[in-house]
């Protein structure tokens, strides 16, 4: 196991792309909490990013900048292709699993380093936020610290599927942009119009998943009550079914990718 | 008998309609320089990258060290197939670094390889600066770091120049002095009658010849001859009991002998039939020649 992130990490480690990528990511996750003090539209936007809410803000926050990991995802994946490395190392002695696996790890480490970070700059920012210093309740919502690795995770398996899918960089970012923004809304809009049930399927729609934080976006902001009460509106965590689905969607993107890379004539 | 490092039964892949190749038994022994020689589209990139599980063979089977193929075996085979894969934007000793983490061999063995393909001063500059020629001698040295009992080379010295073809041969002949087996596709049949022991003749995915290249390719001798009347000529040769073989080539008629050819005796059979020779002429059977002829029998 440490073999293949090595491997991995070799790979990518010296790539330009992957550090001046990774670098902005970081610089931009780091100074979310700081940033997004000022929100014009809403009257005690402070409480956004005093304890316990910030745990839900950074989240959704960092939600917006998950674009730059699915680039990063798409870019080594696809590069495997392009420059015929994949096949280089199942002649060198890789087994197709390997490949998989080596992706997994690779991602599952990046998900879970930034989740630290997510944890330490979040705790520093709600201190520095806080009134009084008083931190009894700062986990109240912490719900959303694993709820963040599942996010990466997920958007990174997505990524990695349409990488593997379409095997070309520009192919497969396009297709990720295509289908965040118009391709899968436009599906919510046909299945909710013909389906009864239609808005249960289309909320089960990846990027709908991977993309929820359990809160109602639209609610929060236009319904006066819930700016005043966020602490009350805003739950604990993603709950358990988003949770699972998140889960469950990205066991089907490496799955597919997996079946897809042990099929194919590399 | 020697032991076989690879063996091949009824191995096939079709591509579509197309069938790439077609129940191929291969059987190549350890310490060989075996060459595979087809023309181009013959078959002999799809049969390699079976052998190193890039390609799922339709049906048939092989076997690497008369075990049934997994991964790791391949960490004792050094291939190059076709063309080098490395990623552009890391220097060379990277790239040898990732190969060797995958290969689990020691990392010493790096400097090691690039100073046998004599890259070693370029070790730092990554790999889309170097020549087509570097690439690919960072390739054989690539296939060379785990130390493998087994080389396998597609085409190895495809694009290069006549010095980089010169070097490349004379690696593949030093690494077979150390008693490496080496497996060799080509479709230069100078390069393989120059490095093999063995050869196996595909020509549309089809096994035609195997053997030793001394059995197969030039243990025959060939006697080319002219006349004035060559359909007389013809007629009387026909009846020639040592030939195996008549062909006309141009304005000549060769004849492939079965034993050691006996030109007098050739001469005075055909003077005895009223023929008299403008041209006479025993030479050793040419790999060309013997390529020629068994992918026209096919």
């Amino acid at each position: 196991m440490m073999r293949l992130l090595r491997i991995e990490w070799n790979k990518i480690q010296p790539y330009r792309a992957f550090r001046i990528l990774i670098g902005l990511y970081l610089v931009s996750f780091i100074a979310l909490p700081y940033s997004m003090e000022r929100i014009p539209f809403l009257q005690n936007w402070q409480q956004l990013f005093e304890f316990p809410t910030i745990w839900f803000s950074y989240y959704f926050g960092a939600e917006f900048l998950s674009f730059a990991l699915a680039i990063i995802v798409i870019t080594i994946t696809t590069n495997e292709y392009s420059n015929r490395t994949f096949r280089q190392h199942v002649i060198d002695g890789l087994s197709r699993n390997d490949l998989v696996t080596g992706k997994l790890l690779l991602m599952a480490v990046l998900a879970a380093v930034l989740m630290i970070l997510l944890v330490v700059n979040g705790y520093i920012a709600g201190m520095l936020n806080a009134f009084e210093a008083d931190y009894s309740g700062a986990w109240i919502k912490a719900g959303y610290i694993p709820g963040f690795f599942l996010h990466t995770v997920g958007i990174m398996a997505f990524s990695f599927f349409l990488g593997n899918l379409f095997r070309r960089t520009g192919l497969a970012i396009f297709a990720f942009i295509a289908w965040v923004f118009p391709v899968e809304l436009i599906l919510r809009g046909l299945l909710a119009g013909v389906a009864k049930d239609g808005g249960m399927i289309s909320d089960r729609l990846p990027v709908a998943v991977i993309y929820s934080s359990n809160v109602d976006m639209g609610e929060m902001f236009s319904n006066p009550t819930a700016i005043l009460n966020l602490n009350e509106f805003i739950p604990g965590s993603l709950g358990l079914e988003n949770s699972l689905m998140k889960i469950g969607w990205t066991v089907v993107f490496f799955g597919l990718s997996w079946w897809m890379i042990r099929r194919r004539d590399l | 008998m020697l032991e076989n490092v690879l063996k091949t039964q009824a191995l096939a892949k079709s591509y579509g309609r197309i069938k790439a190749v077609k129940s191929l038994d291969l059987e190549v022994p350890d310490g060989a320089v075996f060459g595979i020689l087809g023309p181009n589209g013959s078959g002999k990139s799809t049969t390699l990258s079976m052998l190193l599980g890039i390609l799922t063979p339709d049906s048939g089977s092989f076997s690497w060290f008369g075990q049934a193929p997994e991964p790791a075996q391949r960490k004792r085979i050094g291939a190059l197939l076709e063309q080098p894969n490395f990623y552009p934007y890391l220097s060379a000793r990277k790239n040898l670094e990732i190969a060797c983490l995958i290969k689990e061999c020691s990392p010493t063995r790096v400097d090691i390889v690039l100073e046998q393909v004599g890259l070693l001063a370029r070790a730092e500059s990554a790999f889309k600066t170097f020549s087509t020629g570097m690439k690919q001698r960072l390739a054989i040295a690539s296939a060379l770091l785990a130390d493998p009992k087994v080389l396998v080379l597609d085409e190895p010295t495809n694009g290069l120049d006549p010095q980089g073809i010169a070097e490349v041969r004379e690696l593949i002949i030093q690494i077979a002095k150390r008693g490496k087996t080496i497996l060799l596709a080509s479709h230069i049949l100078d390069e393989v009658e120059k490095v093999c022991t063995h050869v196996a003749v595909i020509k549309q995915g089809q096994l035609l010849a195997q053997g030793s290249v001394m059995e197969i390719l030039r243990n025959q001798h060939q006697v080319e001859l002219k006349a004035d009347d060559m359909e007389a000529l013809e007629r009387a040769l026909s009846a020639y009991e040592p030939a195996a073989e008549r062909r006309r080539v141009g304005n000549l008629i060769v004849l492939s002998m079965t034993g050691e050819p006996d030109g007098s005796a050739l001469n005075r059979y055909l003077y005895d039939q009223g023929l008299v020779l403008s041209h006479l002429r025993v030479h050793k059977k040419r790999l060309e020649e013997s390529f020629l002829e068994i992918t026209a029998k096919a």
